[in-house]
């Protein structure tokens, strides 16, 4: 179950390099307008509220263009969020059995659902290079945009290393507990041989760095940032 | 032109010189081959030259290396513009997510405009004879083409001296023979000057033109490839520790038993976001006992076939029968991510009390003896080289006494006294402890110094079962993407 789950969050974190509308949306809209759903969502606290909030998740399935990347993205957030919503539920000061109680829990379960989904789709649809070279051209360091870039980069190995160490010390009857220790060794020397590369194709030597991507379409930009607009709005009038 | 005077060099933490007094010199478009065994100093001869030594490792460093007039120890920072080079594990010298990204990574690191940064990635990826791995992402590389994007994105900085460190670990002998030639074209045509740190001596010297062996951080051999023939340079390569090995062919075996443990009916297996089976209708018995090789190409589903025998994978379509409370041992390509203690005694004797052995002590000692690890039973793990790291990654495997133990690309990082050592091992603990061995491996001199039979995939398919003998006489496994193993023109 738990190599399940770490494989299916190991593909949602893949790299999808799709012609998409959402791979084509302005990289830096397409986060501004995530950034105002996460305000929004931390903002219901009701079902119906919830609900409106789903059309923006609906939005980016739409632009993906690929009902699979909902799908995969929904398994690996299912575990983790189910997990969530059944010790809130069983330790819910209102009782086990109450309406207050299963209101709170499918609010909370929906919302940290429609939340991880989105994050998910976003984040698997968007080329790292293209972020940084957007951010890096509005004064963010390269040293701040290049750790990002790794980042997505190293996940989904990360998480290959975590899944072949338990299948290697389950069948020596060990603890699953016991994978963080040479996970977190290999990952410290594949940082330190990730910096030699770094070193090695000379980033830092130069103070300005040619920027290779472009940041995207700003109609599919904006059309993402109006819903957010639009959802955000929404929660604060109702 | 590369000239290198009276290189000297030692780590912080050691007193021992790792490099002693190297000196030697390339002229433009020359192909230089630095062989030598594992700890020989091959790998910190070329982080000397690419200037990483003194900013990652610290310790002591004196002598000269010249690239053009320039000399590389003094401005270490200006060493990347001169001098290109592509470590041995292709995956972690990709830092960006897209092949293009990657190769135009270099020239933007150089402020260079964004025409010519293009036009090099351009000119790099058709170098390597890459140019369709353009629009590709990284994660779905192989890693033969891995291999090429890591060289194109060096390339692409337009070095004047590369540096290959074994590019021919994860690749087989048909990519091997192509990159040979691609590296020749580029020495010709751009005048760069390689140098090729290999163990795989049959296409590279062809290529090269002058040959530098290092033993203990020395040089203890440089002169130009025609004055030497094959059998000289081996017999200077080898002499010392494996020389008794070298004409060792296929071993005839004891018989096993017919009985299978594991069995494979029309397994199917596709990955999640892949569009095509990595396994197709794979049929297949393994015997108690039987040392069962998995040989093929990379990407031709080998690590997914072990892993769908252990049960960590379940078929997409199609059955997988075992033999009830079957025992399995599992050893991964990288073995350190199987560790969970500090010692190797204490790794190893730890499993044997989770696996409930009666005196795990002795059994512990005795594992340990047999993998030959009894010297190093108190060492700290991340202090062995890669091959004890295997040896105990092998013996924590081993000491539970499973029935079945998988091995996923066992030669990865070995050299080949090595693989050598490792082969004799599995001989031995096959022949001791009555196990039944599964490797994975495009290794065929590996696959026919261990296994009595032996399974041939390529592209997820079954292209031949059989004794390990009867596939080498065949006539086809080049075109298999496999080499043939060792002979006397000289595979390694």
């Amino acid at each position: 179950m738990l190599l399940w789950l770490l494989e299916k969050i190991r593909i949602a974190f893949t790299y999808s390099k799709d012609e998409t509308l959402l791979a084509k949306a302005h990289v830096g809209l397409k986060f501004i307008s995530l950034a105002l759903f996460f305000i929004a969502v931390s903002l219901v606290n009701n079902l119906n509220e919830v609900f409106i909030l789903a059309t923006y998740l609906a939005l980016i399935v739409l632009m993906s263009q690929r009902p699979k990347l909902f799908y995969e993205s929904t398994f690996a957030v299912a575990v983790p969020i189910g997990l969530l919503g059944f010790f809130t539920w069983i330790f819910s000061p209102h009782g086990l059995f109450t309406y207050e109680t299963f209101n709170y829990v499918l609010t909370l379960v929906l919302r940290m659902y429609v939340l991880a989904t989105s994050f998910l789709i976003v984040f698997s649809t968007t080329n790292p290079t293209q972020l940084a070279d957007f951010l890096e051209k509005h004064g963010v360091p390269f040293t701040l945009t290049q750790s990002l870039i790794l980042t997505w980069r190293l996940i989904p190995l990360v998480l290959k290393d975590i899944i072949e160490s338990i299948m290697s010390i389950r069948f020596r009857r060990f603890s699953i507990t016991k994978t963080l220790t040479p996970v977190t060794v290999v990952a410290i020397e594949r940082a330190n041989r990730v910096s030699e590369t770094l070193y090695i194709k000379g980033l830092g030597f130069r103070a300005k760095r040619t920027h290779t991507t472009k940041p995207g379409s700003m109609v599919y930009g904006v059309i993402l940032v109006l819903a957010a607009i639009l959802l955000l709005l929404t929660v604060l009038i109702f | 032109m590369i000239r290198i005077e009276n290189l000297w060099y030692r780590y912080s933490s050691d007193e021992n010189w790792v490099l002693k007094n190297i000196n030697f010199s390339l002229n433009d478009g020359e192909i230089a081959l630095l062989i030598g065994p594992n700890g020989s100093g091959k790998t910190t001869l070329a982080k000397a030259a690419v200037g990483i030594l003194s900013s990652f490792y610290g310790g002591e460093i004196k002598g000269k290396i010249f690239v053009d007039s320039v000399n590389v120890l003094e401005k270490p920072e200006e060493a990347f513009k001169y001098v290109g080079y592509v470590g041995e594990d292709p995956e972690v010298q990709l830092v960006t997510l897209t092949v293009k990204d990657e190769i135009m990574f270099g020239p933007s690191n150089l402020g260079l405009p964004l025409k010519e940064a293009f036009e090099r990635a351009h000119w790099a990826l058709n170098v390597v004879g890459s140019l369709k791995l353009m629009d590709r992402v990284i994660f779905e590389l192989s890693g033969g083409e891995m291999q090429r994007v890591a060289i194109a994105s060096i390339l692409a900085l337009k070095p004047r001296v590369l540096i290959l460190d074994e590019p021919s670990a994860f690749i087989e002998a048909p990519l091997v023979r192509k990159l040979c030639g691609e590296l020749r074209k580029i020495a010709d045509k751009e005048g760069i000057t390689i140098i090729l740190i290999e163990h795989k001596l049959d296409h590279t010297l062809k290529i090269a033109d002058k040959l530098i062996i290092l033993r203990d951080g020395e040089t203890v051999f440089q002169r130009n490839i025609e004055e030497q023939s094959f059998k000289e340079i081996l017999k200077y390569q080898f002499q010392e520790h494996t020389g008794e090995h070298i004409s060792r062919g296929v071993i005839k075996r004891k018989s096993f038993s017919s009985k299978a443990i594991v069995k494979l009916q029309n397994v199917w297996y596709r990955y999640p976001r892949s569009q095509k089976y990595s396994l197709k209708n794979i049929s297949l018995n393994i015997a108690k006992g039987a040392k069962l090789g998995i040989l093929g190409p990379n990407g031709s589903g080998k690590s997914t076939l072990i892993k769908i025998i252990a049960g960590i994978l379940k078929p997409s379509k199609g059955y997988v029968t075992k033999y009830s409370n079957l025992k399995v041992g599992y050893v991964p390509q990288n073995p350190t991510l199987s560790f969970t203690r500090p010692t190797p005694y204490d790794e190893v004797y730890e499993t044997a009390k989770n696996m409930g052995v009666k005196e795990p002590k002795a059994a512990t000692w005795k594992i340990l003896k047999l993998l030959g690890l009894e010297r190093y039973s108190k060492k700290p793990v991340l202090h062995l080289s890669f091959g004890y790291r295997r040896r105990l990654s092998l013996a924590s495997a081993l000491v539970g006494k499973p029935d079945i133990v998988l091995l996923d690309e066992p030669t990865a990082y070995l050299d080949f006294e090595g693989k050598i050592v490792l082969a004799n091992i599995l001989n031995n603990i096959a022949e001791q402890l009555s196990t039944t061995l599964v490797i994975a491996s495009h290794d065929t001199w590996f696959i026919s110094e261990v296994c009595d039979e032996v399974v041939l995939l390529y592209d997820g398919e079954i292209k031949f079962v059989g004794e390990t003998s009867g596939l080498l006489k065949k006539p086809f496994l080049e075109s298999f993407g496999i080499e043939k193993p060792f002979n006397e023109e000289g595979h390694y």
